[in-house]
């Protein structure tokens, strides 16, 4: 393993795993070797089969888990030397939606999307704003006031999104983000990420619905395996 | 600040009653060194009004001849001396009749006692260090016998108090360690409740210490609540004791800043020491 090693474009890296090995520690092995490179400003998706390791990508991507061995960068930092006290400078200019989502359930929508603009740094009448645009651009302008769980899936995810974009960040991580969604939805979200690749932002999203993506211009699409990561088309 | 705010009274609401319970107890722990406080301030001031009459007097040697002006003027202008009085033989023979009765000196064969000097003190001196100094330099005058003063009144007024003093502080700090130990744990229990919810914020870029700040705003609240309700319980203790102790007063709006901020504080470590514990770097 380990020979397998797949390029979007030749740029500067948004993520790059360099030999990464990832197993618990009771010895449960992920994967091994795993080489893989984004390169800024690209929409990447990943698939591969339950268990083999797209969450774990994402959670390595964000320092929320270590690799057993082998060099992960991200959008410049190298995570085996970053300081913990550096680390949520990163994750500010890193948006996430989660597998479950992570949004506040005794927050509305609103508040929802103003904490994020707050832990940004962006608060006050700038702050209003940008929730205001994030709510249009989410269609969830009426869903304001509501709490996460008094909403649809669609409109769950679409939040998450929403979270995610609020500070215009430089990547993306997606984790399922058309998960349990009808192709109206799904075409939502995933309409949306490209929008926001456009805009600038790098997009990684891992699924077990590549095909939703196949169509969308500029998107590469990877499968994880034993073998590594390979390209698809 | 509002968002920091309002994530505090989310962290009071979700463990309510703990919180609610804590403030309570924090409330009893402060009560008893501010009760403890209010009495030794009202002792303090009732040993003031005593040490306010505190009298030395000089014997002066026979031998000693006046005017004795110029003695009087050297003993005033001695620190913390307020007043000099002269006593001549026969004030003393009448002070000394009126106190032991006439018949007791009916058999003396004339006035034995000599002339003196009455010397009233100031309250910052009358004490028994104060005393005893004053004493020794009225002692080194050359027309000075003998001075005579409440020397054993001084030293256990002055012990009295200094023991009052070290178990008022001793309990107060006792119970400021339970304050802030409840502080630390409702913080505790709490950041525990929201673990996910502080998760989020870590996962949105927050450092951990943005992510502690509710949680240290909480802790400054149960403290804050905590004084407030113990203020209102000092007053009514006060409005029900201050018939029977005439020296008792209630804080001043100074010492009632101090109390106030003194418990904050007190919370606020006990926040910052579950915060610091609990809240660590994603």
């Amino acid at each position: 393993m380990g020979e397998h090693l797949s390029e979007v474009s030749a740029g500067e890296a948004a993520a790059e795993l360099i030999d990464c090995s990832f197993h618990y520690p009771d010895g449960r092995k992920i994967f091994s070797r795993l080489n893989w490179r984004v390169a800024r400003g690209a929409f990447a998706v990943l698939t591969g089969q339950t268990g083999s390791g797209k969450t774990t990508i994402i959670r390595l991507l964000l320092r929320l888990l270590r690799p057993s061995a082998g060099a992960i960068h991200v959008l410049g930092e190298s995570l085996a030397v970053l300081p913990a006290r550096h680390r949520p400078r990163l994750r500010r200019r890193i948006g996430v939606v989660a597998q479950d989502l992570s949004l506040l359930n005794d927050r509305t929508v609103e508040q929802n999307l103003a904490l994020a603009l707050a832990v940004q740094g962006t608060r006050g009448k700038a702050g209003r704003r940008r929730v205001a645009q994030l709510l249009q651009d989410g269609q969830l302008m009426h869903r304001r006031h509501d709490f996460p769980v008094q909403l649809s899936g669609g409109e769950r995810q679409r939040l998450a999104v929403a979270r995610a974009a609020s500070g215009f960040p430089d990547l993306i991580l997606a984790d399922e983000p058309t998960a349990h969604l009808d192709a109206e939805n799904s075409a939502s979200i995933i309409g949306w990420l490209h929008r926001l690749q456009t805009a600038g932002s790098s997009v990684i999203v891992v699924t077990h619905s590549p095909s939703e993506f196949r169509n969308v211009p500029g998107v590469a699409g990877y499968s994880l395996d034993a073998k590594g990561i390979r390209g698809l088309w | 600040m509002r968002l920091l705010f309002g994530e505090a009274w989310r962290g009071l609401r979700s463990e309510f009653a703990a919180a609610v319970l804590s403030v309570i107890i924090v409330a009893l722990a402060l009560y008893i060194p501010a009760c403890l406080y209010l009495a030794s301030q009202a002792g303090e001031r009732y040993s003031q009004q005593i040490r306010s009459q505190v009298k030395v007097r000089i014997y002066l040697k026979e031998i000693a001849e006046g005017p004795f002006e110029p003695l009087m003027r050297r003993v005033r202008s001695i620190p913390g001396v307020r007043g000099v009085t002269f006593m001549d033989r026969k004030a003393l023979l009448t002070e000394l009749e009126a106190e032991l009765g006439e018949g007791l000196l009916a058999g003396l064969p004339g006035n034995p006692l000599p002339r003196a000097i009455d010397v009233e003190v100031s309250e910052r001196i009358a004490t028994r260090v104060g005393l005893d100094s004053l004493s020794g330099t009225l002692s080194k005058f050359d027309e000075v016998e003998e001075v005579v003063y409440g020397r054993a009144w001084a030293y256990r007024a002055d012990r009295f108090f200094s023991d009052v003093r070290f178990f008022l502080g001793l309990v107060t700090a006792v119970l400021s360690i339970l304050v802030l130990a409840m502080a630390s744990n409702i913080i505790r229990l709490i950041i525990r409740t929201r673990r996910e919810s502080i998760g989020v914020w870590l996962l949105l870029g927050a450092s951990p210490l943005y992510a502690r700040l509710p949680y240290y705003i909480e802790g400054a609240m149960t403290g804050l609540s905590g004084a407030l309700i113990t203020l209102g319980m000092l007053y009514g203790t006060f409005v029900w004791l201050r018939a029977y102790i005439p020296t008792l007063e209630f804080l001043s709006v100074a010492e009632t800043f101090i109390f106030l901020g003194l418990s904050i504080a007190m919370s606020l470590v006990g926040a910052v020491l579950a915060g610091r514990k609990q809240i660590v770097a994603l």
